[in-house]
């Protein structure tokens, strides 16, 4: 009788304890797969949005979301418009390179494309002649437009730098008829 | 052995030994820093040699002559032109007047085919020529000796304009003013320049030129397609819209598109140097 009852105390211990242990792990497994919120920034102050974004693109699994980060803080900025933003982004890109989020290719593509006259779309890999099929100088002509327009918003909008803005819009028209003399003269 | 070391150690102990190594060095330096920085910048894009200038002068010399040929001529046709239409005579052939006023419409016309088909010839083996030249230089020196991304740096390399140098300002005009104009742009630019402006310019004439060329083809065309009609006699006194389009068209070629009005006027150009410079910059 004393056995049966040393018995059942003991699986009634081990029951207990397993019990236990297996809830303890659980919430630790609990507590490893909440993940933080990913929550793009809002608002009207740049600085804040750069330091809500930082804060998030700190973990691992907003890294994948930079690119929606960025377009998100040009938007703000455009709200928030002054010529120090040039610097507040240069700023952003060096943290996000330091990081590791991005490459300085991609730094240096964000900026550029962004906030300076160089216009990133244009190939700098072959010669020109080489670059001259009807189907690369449409791509071309596109992506220029595109480009332009990313100018617009970082430049003007962003950073009210009409002057810089004004001389990018004069290179494309320079450098669209450079390009269909040039193409045209290679086809020939 | 004992002996060359022992002059070897004796030279090493003299000043003018060490000079000499300081000199040869600092002079190494600057002939490796000279070769990175040619190779830094961009090559030196060669567009107008003296023959595509001489081309250039010698396509605005004929069209000059050209339209001082045909200027009397076709003041004669827009006035009889105009009278003809003032007089309602569309339609009225065979009133006295309209059929007067169309006779001389149409000798006024022949004599204008007449002087187009001597003139238009020598324009364009000018304008051909003008072309070709331009065609190869742009081919070999943007084409084939720049990337895309080269002829925007092309495009920046340009220095600041001065006050003197015209901001030059693509218009329609006269041809022979045109050429005129991009004449004294490339004759008074250096020879030897990496200027974005040259650049432009050369793609301008060159893309005008082209156009210019298949506008004096077609009108050729047209020329001996009118005169053959005439020598028929199927349209000899009679207005034909064919005639009026066919003026116009010479029209175009020697005095350009006519009452393009000038937009508003962009923002003056700002500095060019930004007040901050990232180093992503490109």
């Amino acid at each position: 009788m004393i056995n049966l009852k040393n018995y059942t105390n003991f699986h009634a211990k081990l029951l207990l304890s397993t019990t236990a242990i297996g809830l303890l792990l659980l919430s630790c497994g609990n507590r490893l797969q909440v993940s933080p919120s990913c929550t793009l920034p809002a608002g009207v102050n740049l600085e804040e949005a750069l330091v809500h974004s930082k804060e998030d693109l700190g973990h691992l699994e907003c890294e994948v979301l930079f690119d929606g980060y960025f377009e998100r803080l040009i938007e703000v900025a455009k709200r928030d418009p002054d010529l120090s933003n040039k610097r507040k982004f240069s700023d952003f890109l060096e943290w996000a390179n330091n990081e590791g989020i991005i490459d300085r290719i991609q730094a240096r593509n964000y900026y550029n494309r962004y906030f300076n006259t160089t216009f990133m779309s244009l190939p700098d890999e072959y010669n020109v002649c080489s670059s001259c099929s009807e189907k690369n100088q449409n791509d071309l002509s596109i992506q220029l437009e595109k480009e332009l327009g990313q100018k617009e918003e970082g430049l003007l909008r962003a950073c009210q730098d009409k002057n810089a803005y004004y001389i990018a819009a004069d290179q494309y028209n320079s450098i669209m008829l450079l390009l269909e003399a040039t193409c045209t003269a290679c086809r020939n | 052995m004992k002996k060359v070391t022992g002059t070897y150690l004796e030279r090493c102990r003299q000043p003018q030994f060490w000079c000499l190594v300081i000199l040869c060095l600092v002079i190494f330096n600057i002939a490796v820093g000279d070769n990175r920085a040619a190779a830094k910048q961009s090559p030196t894009i060669r567009l107008f040699p003296t023959t595509v200038v001489e081309n250039i002068k010698q396509t605005g010399e004929a069209a000059k002559a050209m339209e001082q040929d045909l200027q009397s001529v076709i003041d004669r046709l827009n006035q009889q032109e105009a009278l003809y239409i003032a007089s309602k005579c569309e339609g009225a052939g065979a009133e006295q007047g309209c059929s007067e006023i169309a006779a001389q419409l149409s000798q006024t016309y022949l004599e204008m085919l007449d002087l187009m088909e001597t003139r238009l010839p020598g324009m364009e083996d000018s304008v051909r020529a003008t072309n070709a030249s331009l065609e190869k230089r742009i081919r070999s020196e943007l084409g084939r000796k720049t990337t895309p991304r080269g002829l925007q740096q092309v495009l920046e390399s340009t220095p600041q304009k001065s006050t003197e140098s015209p901001r030059y300002k693509r218009r329609s005009g006269r041809l022979s003013e045109k050429f005129r104009q991009y004449y004294k742009l490339v004759a008074m630019a250096p020879r030897m320049s990496s200027g974005g402006s040259l650049a432009s310019v050369a793609a301008e004439i060159y893309l005008d030129t082209q156009e210019v060329q298949e506008l004096i083809a077609l009108t050729r065309d047209e020329i001996s397609r009118a005169k053959l009609m005439i020598d028929l006699d199927q349209a000899y006194g009679i207005i034909t819209p064919e005639m009026f389009e066919m003026v116009g068209r010479v029209k175009s070629i020697l005095f350009g598109d006519s009452g393009e009005e000038e937009g508003i006027p962009g923002p003056p150009p700002g500095s060019v140097k930004a007040e901050y410079r990232s180093p992503l910059e490109m």
